[in-house]
C-alpha cells in the first residue's frame, strides 16, 4: 500500500514536471517563497489581479514581459488561454476607470529574474531557454 | 491648452516607467490616451461633425495613480474632449477625476472624490482609452442629458465569489452630478443622487451581464426640478475573436417623459491586427404634447467600423454611419419636428499608455 502510494506521488510529481517544461516559459519566485506549483488559473488570477494576496497574507508583486514580446503572447494564451490584445482590453478597462494599474513590465528576462531575485513577494516568468540560477525558484505550473 | 499638451507629450515619452526605480517613484503610475480625429458628414451637422470636416476631434486624458500603500490610493485625471462644432463644446481641460481610495480588503473599496461612475460597459472607462471599438460608445446610450461620466460623492465597491466559477462586481454610490440641459451646452445639477451597479462574470472567461438603476433631482437652469430614475442592463462578450456587447436603457424622467435607448454591437477579429464592427442604436423619447403623450426617435444610428492595430495599444479606426432622427445641430431643436437622415465619417487614432 505505501509502495503504491510512493509510486502514486512520484507519477505525479514527475506529471507536474512534464507539464511544466511542456509551457515554453519557466514561472519564477523567490526563493524564500514556500510555493512549490500553482495552477494556471491561479496564475491568471495573479496577473489579472484577482488574486492579490500569497497564503500567509504578504502582497503578490507580478512582473510582466513587454506586450510586443513572443514570450508574452505565449504566456498570455497559455495562462489566460486569450490573446495579449484581449488582455490589453482587460486593463485599458481597468485602468481608464481607475479601478487597477497591470502588472510591471521589464524589458528581459534577465531584469525579470534580478527583479525577482531582490523581491520576496515577486512572481515573474522567463523563457524557457532562460537558465534562472540560483537566486530564483522555479515552480511548477499545473493546468 | 499648451501646458496640458506639454504634460500629455512628457507622459507618452516616459511611458509606464517601470524599471530600476526608488520605491517612492515605484508607488505612481502614469497613463493616457490621445484619439484623434478627422469627422465629416454629408446632410446635417451631427455630434459636432460639420458637413465641411473637422480635425477639431479628440479625446484625451492623463490620469496620475498614486498606491501609497495596499490600503490608500490616491487618483487623478485631466481631459479634454474635442467635440468639432458641437454647441455642447467644453473647450477647457477638465478635472475628470479627483479621488482617494481606500482598500479595506482585496475585495472590498471606498472610493471619495470626483469619481468615474460605474454605469454600463463604457461610462467608467470611457471611450477610445477603454477599448471601444468606435471613437466613442454609443451617445444613445451614454447620452450626458440623462447620466453623467462622472460622480461626486462616496462609491463603496464589493467582488463576490459565487459556485461554479461566478463572481460578482458590486458598486453602490450616493453624490451628485450634472447633466446637460438640451443641445446648448447648458448644464443642470443632479442631486441626491444614488444608484448601483451588479456584474455577474460568468465562468465563460470574458462573459458578463449586469443590470443597475439611479435615482437623481435634476434641477434644470429654469422650470421645475424632476425625478430621474434610470433602469440599465448591459450583456457582453469578449471571446478573443468575437466581440459582442448589447445595452438597454429605460428611465422615466418625471413631468418630462420618458427615455429609452439601446444598442448591440458585434466585431470579429480577422487577424492579429485587423478587426471589423457594426453597431446599431436607438434612443427613444417619449413626451408631454398638449393633452396627449407624444413619441419621437431621438436617434436611430446604424455604424461600421475597421479598427487596425499597428501595437496593442495603438489602433487605428475608420468608421461609417448612418443616422436617422432629430440629434441634428446645424438647426434649432425641435423634438416635435421631422426626423432628418445624416451620415458621418470619422477616421481616427488612438494611443494609450
Amino acid at each position: 500500500m505505501l509502495r503504491a502510494l510512493v509510486l502514486l506521488m512520484m507519477a505525479g510529481l514527475s506529471a507536474a514536471g512534464v507539464r511544466a517544461e511542456e509551457l515554453p516559459f519557466r514561472v519564477v519566485v523567490h526563493p524564500s517563497n514556500p510555493i512549490v506549483s500553482m495552477s494556471r488559473a491561479e496564475l491568471s488570477a495573479i496577473y489579472m489581479k484577482r488574486t492579490r494576496s500569497w497564503r500567509d497574507g504578504r502582497e503578490i508583486v507580478a512582473v510582466n514581459q513587454p506586450a510586443t514580446t513572443r514570450i508574452r503572447e505565449q504566456f498570455s494564451r497559455a495562462v489566460h488561454g486569450k490573446s495579449v490584445s484581449y488582455v490589453t482590453r482587460y486593463w485599458q478597462r481597468l485602468i481608464f476607470s481607475g479601478r487597477a494599474v497591470p502588472p510591471r513590465e521589464l524589458r528581459s528576462d534577465a531584469a525579470v529574474l534580478k527583479f525577482v531575485m531582490t523581491n520576496s513577494e515577486a512572481i515573474g516568468y522567463v523563457g524557457k531557454e532562460t537558465l534562472p540560477g540560483d537566486g530564483v525558484k522555479v515552480i511548477a505550473v499545473t493546468p | 491648452m499648451r501646458p496640458f499638451a506639454l504634460i500629455a507629450v512628457l507622459g507618452l515619452l516616459a511611458g509606464n516607467a517601470h524599471g530600476q526605480v526608488p520605491e517612492w517613484l515605484s508607488k505612481f503610475s502614469l497613463h493616457g490616451y490621445i484619439s484623434q480625429a478627422y469627422a465629416v458628414s454629408d446632410e446635417h451637422e451631427i455630434l459636432g461633425i460639420p458637413t465641411d470636416g473637422t480635425t477639431d476631434y479628440r479625446d484625451l486624458a492623463l490620469q496620475f495613480r498614486y498606491d501609497q500603500d495596499r490600503k490608500n490610493t490616491f487618483v487623478l485625471q485631466l481631459r479634454q474632449e474635442r467635440m468639432g462644432d458641437s454647441p455642447r463644446e467644453h473647450d477647457d481641460v477638465e478635472l475628470d477625476w479627483a479621488f482617494y481610495q481606500r482598500n479595506f480588503s482585496d475585495r472590498l473599496t471606498l472610493k471619495a472624490g470626483r469619481i468615474p461612475l460605474p454605469l454600463g460597459i463604457f461610462n467608467e472607462a470611457g471611450g477610445p482609452g477603454g477599448g471601444s471599438p468606435f471613437f466613442r460608445p454609443p451617445n444613445e446610450f451614454y447620452d450626458r442629458r440623462y447620466s453623467s461620466k462622472t460622480l461626486e460623492g462616496v462609491l463603496g465597491s464589493l467582488e463576490l465569489g459565487g459556485p461554479g466559477g461566478w463572481t460578482f462586481d458590486v458598486d453602490g454610490y450616493f453624490g451628485q452630478w450634472k447633466v446637460d440641459y438640451g443641445l446648448e451646452g447648458e448644464q443642470s445639477d443632479a442631486r441626491n443622487a444614488w444608484g448601483g451597479q451588479v456584474w455577474a462574470n460568468t465562468p465563460l472567461s470574458g462573459v458578463r451581464v449586469g443590470a443597475g438603476a439611479y435615482r437623481c433631482d435634476v434641477e434644470p437652469p429654469e422650470g421645475v426640478a424632476a425625478d430621474y430614475v434610470m433602469l440599465h442592463a448591459s450583456v457582453e462578450a469578449d471571446l478573443d475573436r468575437w466581440r459582442l456587447a448589447s445595452e438597454y436603457m429605460s428611465g422615466n424622467l418625471d413631468q418630462w417623459g420618458r427615455y429609452r435607448a439601446w444598442y448591440a454591437q458585434a466585431g470579429y477579429e480577422v487577424t492579429r491586427r485587423v478587426s471589423i464592427h457594426v453597431r446599431g442604436a436607438v434612443a427613444r423619447i417619449t413626451m408631454p404634447a398638449g393633452d396627449h403623450m407624444a413619441n419621437a426617435t431621438l436617434s436611430e444610428d446604424l455604424g461600421v467600423t475597421v479598427n487596425y492595430a499597428i501595437h496593442p495599444s495603438i489602433v487605428f479606426k475608420l468608421e461609417g454611419h448612418t443616422n436617422e432622427g432629430l440629434m441634428r445641430e446645424d438647426m434649432p431643436e425641435n423634438l416635435y419636428g421631422e426626423p432628418a437622415e445624416t451620415r458621418y465619417v470619422i477616421a481616427s487614432v488612438v494611443a494609450s499608455f
